[in-house]
This record gives C-alpha cells, sequence and structure tokens, in this order.
C-alpha cells in the first residue's frame, strides 16, 4: 500500500513542478494541506487501522439526542 | 468571476443532472431494506416532495448569475463566517466523493476484480478522474449526452429481455410499512441521490441558460433522471420480488437473470461496465466540485495545480472508510439523511431567503 | 514532454495493471456444472459432490474412470457447503469455478432436512448465481452423476437441457435458488420443487424419470406429489403453455393436450373471513388421440368431450386441492393473494393461515374450448363402420 501511494506521490510531481518553478507558495500550502492528512489516512490504511467516519460520530451523537429511526 | 472560465450548453448541464443520477441506480439498496416492495412508491413521493428543490436551486441560480455556491455564500455572509460554512460545504463535498468512489470499487471488487486490491481500484479511478478534472468542465460534461443514451438504453434493453420473469404482482402490496418507513425512505432518497444535485450550483455559472432555460434544464435533468431510477427500483422489485431487499446489489442480481436463448445469457457486463461509466462521471463532477471549493476558499486563480493532492487525501480517506463497509452503509441510512438534507436544501433556502428579504443578488442581476 | 510521459504512462499500465490479481486461465479452473448434497453417515456431516467438464484433452494411455473422459466428480463430507469447497480446492490441482454451475441436486434426505442452511452459501458467496436450478432426487443425490448420458457430456448438462425443455411447456418445473428463497420469503405461501428419481436400468437410454414436485412448508420437504396431483396442481397454478391428459370413459378413450392454461381465483368472504374459493381454470384444448365413441355423431361427439374433459378437471383439481388442504400448505398462492390486494384484512389472518386454507371451500369452474381434433375431422375406425 505504501509503495502504491509513493507511485501516487511521484505522479504528482506533475504538480509540484511548475509550483516550485513559479515560487508558488500559496498553492504548495494548500497542497500539503490535503498530503499530509494524506499520508496519515494512507500509514492507518497500512497498518490496517479502522477509522469511524466523521458521519458515524454525527450519527451516534444525533442517536444519543434521540433523533434517529 | 469563475474559476474555470469555460462555458458548457444549457443542454449539456440537463444531460450531466440526468447522468448524475442515472449512476445512483446502484443506490437503491440503501432504501430497499427499509421499504422493500414499496420503493418503487418512495421515488415516486421523494421526487415529488423534491421537485420544489430543484425551482429553489433555479431561483439561487438566477439570482446569482455568474456566482457559484460558495461565492453566493461569501457574499452573504461575509469573507469570514462565509468561508467557515463554505469548509463544512468543503467536508461535504470531500464526504459524497469518497462514498461514491468507495461505492465504485464496491462494484467492481464485487462483479469483476474480487482479489484486485482495493488500493488499485481507488488509485485508477482517482488518476482518470484527476485527468478529466484536469481538461475542464467542458471536457468532464461532452460525452453526458452519449452516456444519458446508452444506460438509457440499456435500462429499457433490460426491461425487455427481463419480460418473461417480471412478475406485477410482487409490486403489491402498497401502504401495508408503517408511515415511519415511507418517511425515512423519502428522506434518504431526499438525500441520495436527488439531494446531491446542489453540487450543480458550482457548476451553474459556468452554463450558457438563460432564467428560462434555467428552470427548464434542471428540472428536465432531475426529472428524466428520476424517472430513470425509478425504472430501474420498478424493474428491479417486479423481477426479485421478496429478495429485494436481501442483496447488496439488486440490479445486479437481475441482470443475471437475462436469458433469451443460449446465446443471450451472462450480460450483466453491459450494467456493469456502463454503471462504472456513469459513476466515474459522477465522481469527476463531485471531485471537480469539491477542487473549486478548494480554489473559492483560498481565492485560487487556477485549480490544475491543487487537483492531484486532493486525489491523494480522497483516494486514502476512500481506503480508510472502505473497512467498515457496514458501518458506511448504516451512516447512509441513518445518519447522513439528517446531515445531508440540512447542506443540501435547508441552507441553500436560507440563502434564497436572506437575499430575497435583504435583496441580495449578483451586480450583474442588480445591473438589470 | 508531457504527452511522451502520459504515454508511457498509458503504456505500462496497459502493460501491468490487465487482470494482475484476477487472471483466470482456463486450464486452472474446474468449471463446476452441477452439485449434489445428500446426508453423510456422520451425524451433522454431509456429502458434497460436485460434477464438472475437462477443459483440455485427455492424455494418451492415461487411466479414466470416468466414461467418455469428459466429466469429472469430486466428492467431500463437510458440514457445510462453503467447507466443502475449501477442501476440494485444496486438494484438487484447479480453482472450483462456480460461475457455470447449472443445477444444485438434494437427496431427499437433505431435502426433508433443512435446505435453508444449505442455500444461505448460493445466496451469500459472490461466486455463484442465484439462477441455479433446485432439483430434489429419489434417494441420493451423487446417484446423478453417476448416470450415463449419451446425448451430453455430463449428467447435470442433460438435467438443465431437459428441464429447460420441460419448463418451456410448464413453467413450474423450473425453480431456481432466486425462485426458492422469494417464495420461503413470500407471507402465504409454500414452494414446490421438481422431484426425479434415477433411472437405474443400464439398457434404458432414458436416465431419469420426472416424478413430480416435492411439497415444502418453509424450508422442509414434507410430501411428493406424483402423477394425478401433479397435473392437479399445474392445472390449479395456470399459467401453461402444455400439458396433456389421457382419459378413459366408458365409450373410448381420449387423449388431450391442453394449451395455454390460465387460472383466476376469486376469493370469498364472510365477515371478513375468506370461506371460499372459486378457481377458474381456462383450457384450451386439443385432441390428440381419440378411440372409441363410434356412437357419437361429430356434434355429439364434441359435446360428450368437453363434458367428459371438464368432469376430468373437476375431479383432478379439486382432489388435488383437497390434498394439499390436508398437508396445509398454500401452494397456490392464495394467502399471497389477499396479502398483495388487501394487507389489512391479511394482517388478521397471517398467524393461521395454514388452518384457514385447510377449511376453505373450494369450486372449480373449468372453461375448456375444444379448438380441434387434428388433421382427421371423423373418428379413425379402419374396418368399422362410419
Amino acid at each position: 500500500m505504501i509503495v502504491i501511494g509513493v507511485i501516487y506521490l511521484l505522479i504528482m510531481i506533475m504538480d509540484f513542478y511548475p509550483i516550485i518553478k513559479h515560487k508558488k507558495v500559496k498553492h504548495l500550502i494548500i497542497n500539503l494541506m490535503f498530503i499530509i492528512p494524506g499520508l496519515i489516512f494512507l500509514f492507518l490504511a497500512a497498518k490496517g487501522i479502522i477509522v469511524k467516519s466523521w458521519i458515524t460520530i454525527i450519527w451516534e451523537f444525533l442517536k444519543s439526542l434521540g433523533i434517529s429511526y | 468571476m469563475t474559476i474555470a472560465e469555460t462555458k458548457i450548453s444549457g443542454r449539456q448541464f440537463m444531460y450531466s443532472i440526468i447522468c448524475f443520477i442515472q449512476a445512483s441506480a446502484i443506490l437503491n439498496a440503501f432504501i430497499s431494506n427499509i421499504t422493500y416492495q414499496e420503493s418503487w412508491l418512495v421515488v415516486i413521493f421523494a421526487f415529488i416532495i423534491f421537485i420544489p428543490s430543484v425551482f429553489m436551486y433555479g431561483a439561487l441560480i438566477n439570482r446569482f448569475k455568474d456566482k457559484n455556491l460558495i461565492q453566493i455564500v461569501i457574499q452573504i455572509f461575509g469573507p469570514i463566517l462565509g468561508r467557515i460554512i463554505s469548509v463544512i460545504y468543503l467536508i461535504f463535498f470531500l464526504s459524497i466523493t469518497m462514498f461514491n468512489i468507495t461505492d465504485l470499487t464496491d462494484i467492481t471488487k464485487t462483479s469483476m476484480l474480487p482479489t484486485t486490491p482495493y488500493i488499485i481500484l481507488v488509485m485508477m479511478c482517482i488518476l482518470i478522474t484527476a485527468w478529466a478534472v484536469r481538461s475542464g468542465l467542458r471536457v468532464l460534461t461532452i460525452y453526458s449526452k452519449m452516456y444519458v443514451f446508452l444506460a438509457s438504453f440499456i435500462i429499457i434493453l433490460s426491461i425487455i429481455f427481463l419480460f418473461n420473469v417480471i412478475e406485477i404482482g410482487n409490486l403489491f402490496p402498497i401502504f401495508s410499512l408503517p408511515l415511519k418507513k415511507y418517511v425515512q425512505g423519502i428522506h434518504i432518497l431526499n438525500a441520495i441521490p436527488f439531494g446531491e444535485l446542489v453540487v450543480f450550483l458550482l457548476i451553474a455559472p459556468n452554463v450558457q441558460m438563460n432564467k428560462k432555460q434555467t428552470y427548464k434544464y434542471f428540472f428536465l435533468g432531475a426529472s428524466i433522471g428520476a424517472f430513470s431510477f425509478f425504472l430501474t427500483v420498478l424493474r428491479d422489485i417486479s423481477v426479485l420480488g421478496e429478495t429485494f431487499g436481501m442483496f447488496v446489489f439488486p440490479s445486479l442480481v437481475a441482470f443475471r437473470l437475462i436469458r433469451i436463448t443460449e446465446a443471450i445469457t451472462r450480460i450483466e457486463i453491459l450494467f456493469i461496465v456502463i454503471l462504472i461509466i456513469l459513476l466515474i462521471f459522477k465522481i469527476s463532477i463531485l471531485y471537480y466540485v469539491t477542487v473549486i471549493t478548494v480554489s473559492q476558499i483560498f481565492n485560487l486563480k487556477k485549480y490544475k495545480n491543487i487537483v492531484l493532492s486532493v486525489g491523494f487525501f480522497l483516494m486514502t480517506a476512500a481506503i480508510v472508510l472502505s473497512a467498515n463497509s457496514i458501518q458506511h452503509t448504516l451512516a447512509a441510512q441513518n445518519g447522513a439523511p439528517f446531515i445531508w438534507v440540512t447542506l443540501q436544501i435547508i441552507f441553500p433556502f436560507i440563502l434564497l431567503l436572506i437575499s430575497l428579504i435583504f435583496n441580495i443578488k449578483s451586480p450583474k442581476e442588480e445591473s438589470k | 514532454m508531457k504527452k511522451i510521459f502520459i504515454l508511457v504512462f498509458l503504456l505500462l499500465c496497459s502493460l501491468f495493471l490487465v487482470g494482475c490479481w484476477d487472471a483466470r486461465e482456463i486450464n486452472t479452473l474446474f468449471i463446476v456444472t452441477g452439485i449434489a448434497i445428500d446426508k453423510s453417515e456422520q451425524e451433522g456431516f454431509f456429502d458434497v459432490s460436485v460434477i464438472g467438464i475437462k477443459t483440455s484433452p485427455s492424455r494418451g494411455g492415461s487411466q479414466s474412470s470416468d466414461d467418455k473422459d469428459k466429466k469429472i466428480v469430486l466428492k467431500t463430507t463437510t458440514r457445510s457447503i462453503r467447507d466443502a469447497f475449501f477442501h476440494l480446492n485444496l486438494n484438487y490441482d484447479r480453482t472450483l469455478y462456480l460461475q457455470h454451475n447449472q443445477i444444485v441436486i438434494f437427496g431427499e434426505d437433505v431435502a426433508k432436512d433443512d435446505l435453508h442452511r444449505h442455500l444461505e452459501f448460493f445466496v451469500r458467496s459472490e461466486n455463484s448465481r442465484m439462477e441455479t436450478l433446485m432439483l430434489i432426487v429419489e434417494g441420493r443425490a451423487d446417484e446423478v452423476f453417476k448416470m450415463d448420458v449419451k446425448q451430453e457430456q455430463n449428467s447435470t448438462i442433460y438435467l438443465f437441457t431437459h428441464i429447460q425443455t420441460i419448463s418451456r411447456r410448464v413453467k413450474h418445473y423450473k425453480i431456481s435458488v432466486l425462485n426458492f428463497i422469494a417464495n420461503l420469503l413470500t407471507e402465504g405461501f409454500h414452494s414446490v420443487i421438481p422431484i426425479f428419481a434415477v433411472n437405474k436400468n443400464d439398457d434404458d437410454d432414458m436416465p431419469i424419470n420426472m416424478t413430480g414436485f416435492a411439497v415444502f412448508r418453509n424450508n422442509k420437504m414434507i410430501a411428493k406429489i406424483t402423477d394425478l396431483e401433479a397435473l392437479g396442481f399445474v392445472l390449479l397454478k395456470g399459467d401453461v403453455k402444455n400439458t396433456n391428459r389421457t382419459i378413459i370413459s366408458y365409450d373410448g378413450m381420449v387423449s388431450f393436450d391442453f394449451d395455454d392454461i390460465k387460472t383466476k381465483k376469486e376469493i370469498i368472504y364472510k365477515d371478513n373471513y375468506p370461506i371460499k374459493i372459486k378457481i377458474t381454470i381456462e383450457i384450451t384444448a386439443r385432441v390428440e388421440e381419440l378411440l372409441g365413441f363410434e356412437k357419437y355423431s361429430i356434434q355429439d361427439l364434441n359435446r360428450e368431450l368437453h363434458n367428459i374433459v371438464q368432469q376430468e378437471i373437476i375431479n383432478v383439481a379439486t382432489q388435488t386441492f383437497k390434498y394439499f388442504q390436508e398437508l396445509k400448505v398454500d401452494v397456490f398462492g392464495i394467502g399471497l393473494s389477499i396479502y398483495q390486494h388487501h394487507p389489512k384484512k391479511w394482517n388478521n389472518l397471517r398467524n393461521d393461515w395454514d388452518n384457514i386454507f385447510a377449511s376453505l371451500e373450494v369450486e372449480i369452474n373449468p372453461k375448456v374450448v375444444i379448438k380441434d381434433y387434428g388433421q382427421i375431422v371423423s373418428i379413425y375406425n379402419p374396418g368399422g363402420v362410419k
């Protein structure tokens, strides 16, 4: 899984090359804002750690308030 | 000012909406084990209840002609609160994109590639859709008409081929379930798939259509899409009967029953291929909308350079989400409708109401 | 530069990402065409046999105990179907491929026990198909795989073709896994599955006898119907393209072909409680064989044959209906009809439906039209009076 993630990141060089070439700092920061959590998720997936989605968390909260079918 | 300068025609917009709903044919499993054989009735009621929302979206588009949903939110609520709300919408768009990627990979794994690792399927999906998104809205929607005709043709063909196994009695009884089940079914359908049409508010500024055409194309697109969805559900129930509520993919099981002669058999691959095409289309639209939202929040002039990083996040989050498919289904049936409908219908209604009360329009509309 | 990169990437994709993990070469597959399930001598265990076809030509000089070297039978004894496939995959050089499985055959003992525990696998597994046909066999199911069939590659392909042929005329002979499961889940309805016997006479080229139907209450077989009751069942169910009946009366013998059998049911209620069922059976009949009846003119013959066939239908249908009432098994969908059209009435009846069904009065109204008498207009009576 890590290998596939790395392959994808290599493909992303296509995006990073013009950003670094034209020194677009804002774009770089936004890209990192998605890449870093993506790497965390990749690590979790590789370890087989199951994570609850935010919808499940909100649903359980709504259920505790009695708002559920 | 729109981020993407390409323009598409009103008809392409309409066909895109139809494709979007047809791709949700897979999602009849969300209501199948709630309303069972009466799901066909629930689809009709859900669409009738959704019609006012279609006109609400049209009114918003007409009132803010060159602005997408995020720009409308920022204009009405100001730069700070508007951006906070936009981030909520971003999380919403990311979530529905992830769910649809999960659905695509689930159907592919179940029907065609059971031992292929999940990440490979997700990555291929992301790469293809990223390519389409980077190419722009025009490329995204250019084949929507062909997909609509192809999907409609396959639905009609399947009904003809399944005529010998269709039992009209399977559609009955009606109104035999408790009221709560109908309410839940209608609520789910208004969230998924009808309510997901809210994403087209981010595409609308790039569509060449006048005020009347906005209502016409949106309504026609939603109606034809809903009718396709209805036909799919009707076919599946009349073929599968009491077993409709059992299967994860009822349409796949129904297609497998087609046997005209020894030659015309095992044609479920047609269904799977067209479903994958439609799902890729839907994911492309959702991915595009997500990227546009990010660009709008951060005031970027071009969105192309962030496409792949958003895709990376979607890929890894979809994999983590897919590990828990039962939770995903339960969340979609129980939690998602409450959250989704708030963002899809209630909040846009609030936006329209505020704009009407305080007479807030786009500058183009004000000058008219 | 970008275009070259994309082109190279696409070429690499087409090379490495096509069917790597899911590549299935035919020479690694054992194509299963039939599955047989019997009770084992060991308590709680089942004998599972699978039959398949050879996908590569046999090598010269190799010994094979199978006829014509075309069929292969694998057997194992396990607690569940999934276990059986696991063991067979473990101990055989090829992977069992179920996508071409035509038939699942259950031995009579298994059918009397509980079918649901075996069907669970066929419903749940992604490798199996819901349109696989189901059959019950008198005795042991694995006897079927020993049948010598000259017409087809193996016995399950023969059975499948046989069922397809019969079901073109009488569709009730074709019960798939999906049909049976749907019937189990349907309120007010019990199912039947065709039952057959293996012909043990080696000189006979017809290896099976379709004896009738096995009657199920929920998951368990409770009775068999043969001959007369099977005909009655078919008449009462309706929606049949063709069947036949030979009737012997005082004046002669007549053999009818019944075409386009349609059945309509009308339930008579009293105080919202069903008390009577009126069944109208519409049949188009053709005279295929006629012996005797010399004393009748053409007009009188038509009337007489009409009376004979109507009476026969009433007798057969009533007898069959009463038989199912004794079994307290509604296979005709009367309860289903109430459930579909009057769900509120059904709520009051569902818990005691089997007893209510058993107490219903039945009235059979046949509507027979004798369409033609074949190629000759008079009675064929060589040497007799015309």
